[in-house]
């Protein structure tokens, strides 16, 4: 990453939409894993998971998007910005909407540990002194929480719209 | 996916998450806070004992008043809600005066010394102050009000050339009862007793509490000039006008006071 301000901002926007997946999702697995959880619920809340990925990467380009209006064009959008591989990387999730990539909910999760790793790289490399430190590492734990806070919520709106769906089918 | 089946990931994850926490949460090189500022005002009086006594030109025991470089100014809320109007009196003195004093006098200049006052820095129960205005007097800027309306206004009498007029219908007097410190500044709290008649039939005196300053003793010279000391009095008060049948709807009710004494030992 350019270590400007403004790549270190987009760096923390960029976190904040994804790197909860990967926790939200182990745990969710775990959970579903425990004796007595009903299969055809397992299978429906292992199905939603690549769904809330999706939507956090539509959420992702319409922030990025909104951030270039008005006046939206190519090249502002590409001056924007400031790492490449993390932003395209960004982009990724919304593969998650093709009915192929959503059969393999583990690749979602394999996507998703690039933050943490990107995370990892912030803690170890960051520098500055242990004051800096403990304010930079307690900022991208805030941001972690947050994320996985939202995909919780995601989650649990997809879930009880799941709910709500299957209930009017069989009442149909 | 058996690595994702047996949860490994999951504890990883779950360990990374809590150092992270963990990490943030430490305060061991937290600064300390520096200590809070105190809120208790630093208050010094001096033991400058200031008096007119003789006023003899040359005494520099004795403090005169400097009219020329003081003020008396007024303020007040143009028709009692705009901004201010504003004006000063062009005549004034520090003399206490007596019902047997209250009379014309043929003069340009000071009609009575300038003495009736004392001033004790650490003393104020020995401080002790008179003033007086001729209300016609009342300065504006604007010759037209100051001799037109604003002596029917004020129930006064225009001013008559080489004649200063102290008479009961043109005077406004104070005299303070009581000086004491204020306990939250370097200030005085005096208490006055405001006389003047305004429309009435005969004068009022009404006790009004005001803030007294004083700016400290300082030696000047100028050139080749001998040097002398200076120091200042400011009283600030507010007075009701309508207490005083002053009915005019120009001004507001309330009246600020500005008095800017400055005097000197040469």
């Amino acid at each position: 990453m350019d270590h400007t301000f403004f790549a270190y901002l987009q760096q923390l926007e960029i976190l904040a939409f994804f790197s909860g997946y990967a926790p939200v999702y182990l745990v969710v697995q775990r959970v579903v894993s425990l004796p007595g959880i009903n299969e055809s619920f397992k299978k429906r809340v292992q199905l939603l998971l690549p769904y809330t990925y999706a939507i956090a990467g539509t959420l992702f380009l319409g922030f990025e998007l909104k951030n270039n209006f008005p006046n939206f064009s190519i090249a502002r959008f590409m001056e924007r910005v400031q790492d490449s591989f993390l932003f395209y990387w960004s982009l990724l999730p919304l593969a998650c909407w093709v009915p192929v990539v959503r059969r393999y909910p583990f690749l979602s999760l394999l996507h998703s540990f690039a933050y943490l790793l990107v995370m990892i790289r912030e803690f170890v490399f960051s520098g500055g002194n242990a004051y800096q430190n403990n304010h930079f590492t307690g900022n991208y734990m805030r941001i972690y929480s947050i994320s996985m806070l939202a995909y919780l919520m995601i989650l649990l709106v997809l879930g009880l719209s799941s709910l709500f769906y299957a209930f009017r089918s069989v009442k149909n | 996916m058996k690595l994702l089946k047996n949860h490994s990931l999951l504890i990883i994850l779950v360990l990374l998450s809590g150092y992270g926490y963990i990490a943030s949460c430490t305060h061991d090189a937290v600064l300390p806070l520096p200590a809070a500022a105190s809120n208790t005002p630093v208050i010094k009086h001096g033991t400058e004992i200031l008096l007119p006594k003789a006023m003899v030109i040359g005494d520099t025991t004795s403090w005169k008043l400097d009219k020329v470089h003081s003020s008396v100014m007024w303020a007040t809320n143009y028709v009692g809600a705009a901004g201010l109007l504003t004006g000063r009196f062009n005549q004034f003195g520090m003399h206490e005066v007596t019902d047997a004093k209250m009379i014309n006098y043929i003069t340009a200049g000071q009609p009575l010394m300038d003495s009736s006052w004392a001033f004790y820095e650490n003393e104020p129960a020995k401080s002790y102050f008179n003033g007086y205005v001729q209300i016609n007097t009342s300065n504006t800027g604007e010759p037209g009000r100051d001799a037109g309306c604003n002596i029917t206004t004020l129930g006064t009498v225009p001013i008559v050339t080489g004649t200063q007029n102290l008479t009961v219908t043109n005077l406004a007097k104070i005299k303070t009862t009581d000086v004491k410190f204020d306990p939250s500044s370097n200030d005085y709290i005096a208490t006055i007793s405001l006389t003047w008649k305004g429309t009435l039939a005969a004068p009022i005196t009404k006790s009004i509490v005001g803030r007294l300053k004083y700016i400290p003793k300082a030696r000047v010279q100028f050139g080749t000039s001998a040097a002398y000391s200076v120091f200042g009095l400011q009283l600030l008060f507010q007075l009701n006008c309508r207490d005083f049948g002053i009915a005019s709807t120009s001004i507001s009710d309330k009246v600020d006071i500005v008095c800017n004494m400055n005097f000197n030992n040469k």
